[in-house]
């Protein structure tokens, strides 16, 4: 069978529909796979990516194999590829785009130039995933560039929106992509300040089942912790689900980060303590580029202090309070830390600059808005709920566990007990 | 760019930036122009994003930044945002020349920062000396005492002590009558389940 012919088999049987064909004819024709690795170009060419997508993808993946060749011209075509592939066609080979955009992403933060390859990567992410909330190869991919172009805003418009299934990929999609993916997501919100969102992204990379350390892993215990003491002013625990090879040894890879957490909650020298540590492992930090976070708990440390003292005290006076957190600058640096405090929201407390007093106060309950935001936390609470519910119906009905369960256990599925000891917590 | 400016004197942030955001991205090069960087950047100011236009500054090449000395001179009065020196703010924003093209843009950003500034002030002080309170706005103890005035809040004219008034936050949406007992009837048995 001549070239041209097997070409225009691959064609109409796209435009029929005829998928597994188009695969069937690719491992049977040794004439076609010949072609394609020989001139993978040209054999693109002889494709609409819009129509003919598979036999499109199927010269590209030789393409990948051999050289990308022009830099420009690949950017091109998986910019026009990003907007016109047929959704059916391209899911049936998503492992060759997704491989195609990886190869694109390390291309372009090689040439310094990632801002280029965000609108391909997030126009291919927007149109292959199933919904929003599906989780795709590509995903770390665009965070990487967004990050490499310090494009932040770019990489919230997905990492805002909660994650609850994975693209079907087949196995393309390895653990990799789905660890780097919250490791991004969690180092975006950090340096964004969102801590409360970034400690959520590394406590999802870290509790995801393994049976070896990952060394994305080790990396996000490391920002795990630090962002963890600008939070709850303490190292947090690991979730009990956590895996236990995570648990028994990622503390002894990350030694000089735990002195640290330990040196923030030291009982009366946490300053000196945490200078300590700092001396001996200031290189280590720059090397794990995580000296800003060290700076920001260092500064929190004074912070801490004064949300302590609204524990104990109702009301206090400035020249106090100063003395008591050991402030240089007297009342008038005291000041000035309350008021970056009160605008923030980390306390609540009013100056009567006549007296020279401060009063503190309890968060007022009966404001508005946090009638508003306990409403939105428990709308999130039940979605999730129902999320759940629904995922572990789907689980308990896939014949591929139900076949596994049976034979191991006498048992259905999840027990009913388990789902409502989650959803209890 | 006419519909962008109507937005930022109607104060709609968020719609502008996410324009800009978007148009940044949809262009080849990855770059925005300018003006849209000049917007954003204000937008950023505006809405007390200081860290978002750190990032942005760090993205924007140099050659813009070299061509086009007003993104300097805007990065300069984030840098006294950031050291939450308000003199130096207030300083920067009247003394600059700014092409006309922007001048809605740099009065919504005086605008919004004085608000804030004032709103911080209702939030942390029963009582404040003018002078004091006018250092916290930047600006002299009689615009304070105006101010003040403007607001409500009154003015000891012997000792010079104001007494600012918590300005609330809008109420939420009132929720009435069935409504409310079926959102909370949801609520409970959520919880009890």
């Amino acid at each position: 069978m001549s070239f041209d012919k097997l070409v225009n088999d691959v064609r109409s049987m796209c435009e029929q529909g005829k998928y597994r064909h188009v695969l069937e004819l690719f491992d049977r024709s040794k004439e076609l796979t010949l072609r394609f690795r020989e001139n993978p170009d040209a054999a693109m060419k002889q494709f609409n990516p819009s129509k003919h997508t598979m036999g499109y993808l199927l010269a590209l993946k030789f393409k990948l194999e051999i050289n990308v060749g022009d830099p420009e011209v690949f950017l091109q075509q998986m910019t026009h590829l990003a907007e016109v592939f047929h959704l059916e066609q391209a899911r049936k080979l998503v492992d060759i785009l997704a491989f195609a955009f990886h190869i694109l992403t390390s291309i372009l933060v090689d040439r310094k130039q990632p801002q280029r390859g965000l609108l391909p990567l997030l126009t291919a992410i927007r149109r292959i995933r199933e919904t929003s909330s599906h989780l795709t190869s590509i995903h770390a991919d665009y965070l990487c560039l967004c990050l490499a172009a310090k494009n932040l805003p770019a990489a919230l418009s997905l990492l805002d929106t909660d994650i609850l299934n994975l693209n079907y990929e087949g196995a393309s999609f390895d653990s990799r992509s789905f660890l780097l993916y919250f490791y991004y997501g969690g180092y975006i919100y950090s340096a964004l300040k969102k801590f409360s969102r970034a400690l959520y992204f590394f406590e999802v990379c870290l509790t995801t089942p393994s049976s070896a350390i990952s060394a994305i892993q080790v990396e996000a215990y490391k920002k795990y912790v630090l962002v963890s003491l600008l939070l709850h002013g303490k190292l947090r625990s690991l979730p009990k689900y956590t895996s236990h090879a995570i648990e028994r040894y990622i503390r002894n890879i990350t030694g000089v980060y735990n002195d640290l957490a330990t040196a923030y909650v030291h009982d009366k020298k946490p300053l000196q303590e945490m200078q300590i540590v700092l001396q001996s492992s200031r290189e280590e930090f720059v090397k794990d580029q995580n000296s800003g976070l060290v700076k920001q708990c260092f500064a929190s440390l004074v912070k801490r202090s004064i949300q302590r003292l609204t524990k104990t005290f109702i009301t206090l006076s400035l020249k106090d309070l100063s003395e008591r957190v050991g402030l240089e600058g007297g009342p008038q640096e005291a000041e000035h830390y309350l008021l970056q405090m009160i605008e923030a929201g980390e306390i609540h407390a009013s100056i009567d600059q006549t007296q020279g007093m401060i009063s503190f106060q309890d968060e007022q309950l009966i404001d508005g808005q946090i009638v508003v935001e306990l409403e939105k936390e428990l709308r999130d609470c039940m979605f999730l709920g129902e999320m759940l519910k629904v995922m572990n119906m789907n689980l308990s009905k896939d014949p591929k566990y139900v076949r596994k369960t049976k034979s191991t256990t006498s048992g259905t599925g999840f027990e009913d007990s388990s789902i409502k000891e989650i959803l209890s917590v | 760019m006419e519909v962008l400016e109507d937005n930022i004197r109607k104060r709609n942030f968020k719609e502008v930036l996410q324009q800009c955001e978007e148009g940044e991205i949809l262009n080849p090069s990855g770059y925005a122009t300018t003006e849209v960087y000049m917007i954003m950047l204000g937008c950023y100011l505006a809405t007390d994003e200081l860290v978002h236009a750190k990032f942005l500054w760090t993205r924007i090449p140099d050659i813009f930044k070299r061509d086009n000395p007003v993104l300097g001179n805007l990065w300069n009065v984030t840098k006294t945002l950031k050291e939450r020196d308000i003199a130096k703010f207030q300083e920067a924003m009247t003394e600059t020349c700014w092409p006309e093209n922007y001048t809605t843009l740099i009065d919504v950003i005086i605008e919004c920062v004085t608000e804030r500034r004032t709103l911080l002030i209702s939030k942390s002080y029963s009582a404040i000396h003018i002078v004091h309170m006018g250092k916290l706005l930047g600006l002299s103890p009689e615009k304070a005492k105006s101010i003040s005035c403007k607001l409500g809040w009154s003015v000891d004219e012997g000792t010079g002590v104001v007494t600012p008034v918590i300005k609330r936050l809008e109420q939420m949406e009132v929720v009435k009558g069935k409504e409310i007992i079926e959102h909370l009837s949801k609520y409970v048995s959520f919880l009890e389940n």
